[in-house]
């Protein structure tokens, strides 16, 4: 099997040949977000936000917010005009040279419902808005998923892709930012719409959500999310992967704040994490390996790191199934 | 008596701002004293919040809220409080280190120590060590607190730590770390003064450095 036919066995609940990585599996599209939701080398967005980069990544000017308080949210959020944003044409340069029979085309699509909330207005008073002022954020989240469901049927059409992943941050690493009730209440149904928007056209959908966010997972599912991504260790991922075999595709695994991914992690560090990956979660049949190896330069990924071929290999020799 | 500090401290743990004015001014006509409202209150308000968090049952909407409380009930004093020079309880010095930009737990320990009655000085994100250290020198804040959330930024530390040594300035001032990868070990290795995993154990742990106690979280 090719990485394809066998990311499609994974996803039917056959049992794949192999267990994939990231690097591998996917040609990762991200223009398009550059234009409809974050600008890659920061600066404004099409909102009017301004986005400051560090070589680590990017986010929100911090405490430069557009409006503090929900309930004014309509005087300041102008919704960008879908046609203008040139998504066609980030989709032609991107794809220029890929292999559809042998990759998985990934289109990135980041700054979800909670996170632009918190991009005009910071977390913190997103998150108290959330508790204070339900129905306000209830009625921006309805007018951000219509924005977010133009973007993802332009991207739909522009990409062909075979999956979306679509970024909401809405847990630490100790657990959710708000607890279920309050997510399920003020977030989940234009979240749902979102998910439904995507699945309805034939498209994987992949929830991407860092830090310890289990309580919510079955959620993610029952809405249609075939695949949950950056599953960090702070969430049972032994149970998780058993659970939802046939189901869900988890894929992360890494300890992303542990030792393996500081910056003088040896390459014996980096490969023994390596191997408790693929040892721990492989067997599972459900899983995408997903390092988050970070060096002085940024994301190893992006910016090269000579540990990143023996990570490769090691994950390539050891037995995952 | 009892029944105003009970009630304040749920008026904070329900993150009810205007209940925790209301309940702050009855406690001042009842002629009870700042610090004894800190610490029979707000401070026993955030050591449940504290358990409540560990144990899963509380999420962050609800500490911000609660620190939204106990800020509200902070201003009431706030005028009694600064008459009294001396009267805060330690200043401290805190930014996110260079290169980090990430800011909701800082902020979030920030808005914990306001609440129990410390002076914070808040340097912001993306600090570089020199603004660290020119803030040691300008405020001689009693605890400099330095929060790193990306494994990259780590080694910011090991540098403030190492520029403390060089500018002479390491026994002037305690060092508290935190942040997702740091971990008591790492704090130990650098020779930082204490760690702490969370806003209820720094507020613990920098109540132990202002005092010069060696306490829990130490390391
Ligand atoms: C001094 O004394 C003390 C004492 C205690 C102290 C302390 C100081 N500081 C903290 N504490 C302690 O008390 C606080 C309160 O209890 C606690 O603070 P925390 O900050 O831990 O907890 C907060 C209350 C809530 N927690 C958080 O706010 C962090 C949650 C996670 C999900 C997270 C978030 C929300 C965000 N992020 Co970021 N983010 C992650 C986080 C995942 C995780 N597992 O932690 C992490 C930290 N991020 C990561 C990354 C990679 C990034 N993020 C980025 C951006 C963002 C958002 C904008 C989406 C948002 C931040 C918004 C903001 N204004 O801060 C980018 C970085 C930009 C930059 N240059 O800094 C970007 C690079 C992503 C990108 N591709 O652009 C990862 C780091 C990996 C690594 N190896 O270092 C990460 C672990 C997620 C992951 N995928 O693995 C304790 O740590």
């Amino acid at each position: 099997m090719n990485q394809r036919e066998n990311f499609f066995a994974m996803l039917e609940g056959r049992k794949p040949e192999f267990i994939p990585n990231i690097m591998e599996v996917y040609k990762i599209c991200i223009f398009g977000a550059d234009r409809a939701d974050q600008p890659l080398v920061g600066g404004l967005d099409a909102f009017g936000v301004n986005w400051v980069v560090t070589k680590e990544g990017e986010m929100p000017e911090p405490n430069r917010f557009m409006f503090e308080d929900i309930a004014d949210w309509k005087e300041y959020v102008h919704f960008p005009d879908v046609d203008a944003l040139g998504i066609e044409e980030a989709a032609k340069i991107e794809l220029a040279d890929v292999n559809r029979d042998e990759v998985i085309v990934n289109v990135y699509s980041p700054t979800g419902l909670f996170e632009r909330l918190a991009a005009f207005m910071g977390f913190e008073n997103a998150l108290c808005s959330l508790v204070e002022d339900p129905e306000s954020c209830q009625e921006f989240f309805e007018a951000f998923a219509d924005y977010k469901i133009a973007c993802m049927n332009r991207f739909i059409d522009a990409f062909q892709p075979d999956v979306i992943t679509y970024f909401d941050d809405l847990a630490t690493a100790n657990g959710l930012f708000m607890s279920p009730a309050v997510y399920r209440s003020v977030i989940k149904p234009s979240h749902k719409r979102i998910i439904e928007a995507v699945t309805s056209r034939g498209v994987i959908f992949n929830q991407h959500t860092c830090g310890k966010c289990e309580k919510i997972i079955e959620d993610y599912v029952e809405m249609g999310a075939k695949m949950w991504s950056s599953a960090q260790v702070s969430n049972d991922l032994d149970g998780i992967l058993e659970k939802y075999q046939g189901r869900l595709i988890v894929e992360g695994g890494w300890d992303s704040s542990g030792p393996a991914s500081y910056n003088d992690a040896t390459v014996e560090d980096i490969i023994a994490e390596t191997v408790r990956c693929a040892k721990q979660y492989g067997p599972k049949g459900n899983f995408i390996f997903l390092p988050t190896l970070l060096n002085e330069n940024g994301n190893a990924i992006f910016v090269g790191d000579p540990r990143l071929a023996p990570m490769i290999e090691a994950w390539h020799t050891v037995d995952k199934l | 008596m009892e029944k105003v500090f009970a009630e304040l401290q749920e008026a904070i743990e329900n993150g009810e701002t205007q209940a925790a004015m209301d309940k702050t001014k009855d406690a001042l006509k009842l002629g009870l004293r700042t610090d004894k409202i800190i610490q029979t209150a707000i401070n026993p308000a955030f050591k449940d919040l504290g358990q409540k968090m560990f144990d899963g049952e509380i999420y962050v909407t609800d500490v911000l809220m609660a620190s939204r409380a106990a800020h509200a009930a902070m201003y009431v004093m706030e005028p009694i409080i600064s008459r009294f020079s001396g009267a805060t309880k330690g200043i401290v010095a805190i930014g996110t280190v260079a290169g980090d930009l990430h800011d909701i737990g800082k902020n979030l320990v920030i808005m914990m120590l306001q609440g129990s009655g410390y002076t914070v000085i808040d340097l912001g994100i993306d600090v570089p060590v020199e603004t660290f250290i020119d803030a040691v020198r300008t405020h001689k804040p009693d605890v400099l607190a330095l929060s790193s959330l990306l494994t990259t930024t780590l080694p910011e530390l090991d540098n403030l730590m190492e520029a403390l040594v060089q500018q002479g300035l390491r026994s002037q001032v305690k060092v508290i770390v935190g942040g997702a990868p740091v971990t008591a070990e790492y704090a130990g290795r650098i020779k930082a003064d204490a760690y702490a995993n969370d806003l209820f154990e720094a507020t613990e742990a920098v109540g132990d450095l202002v005092k010069n106690r060696i306490g829990k979280y130490a390391v």
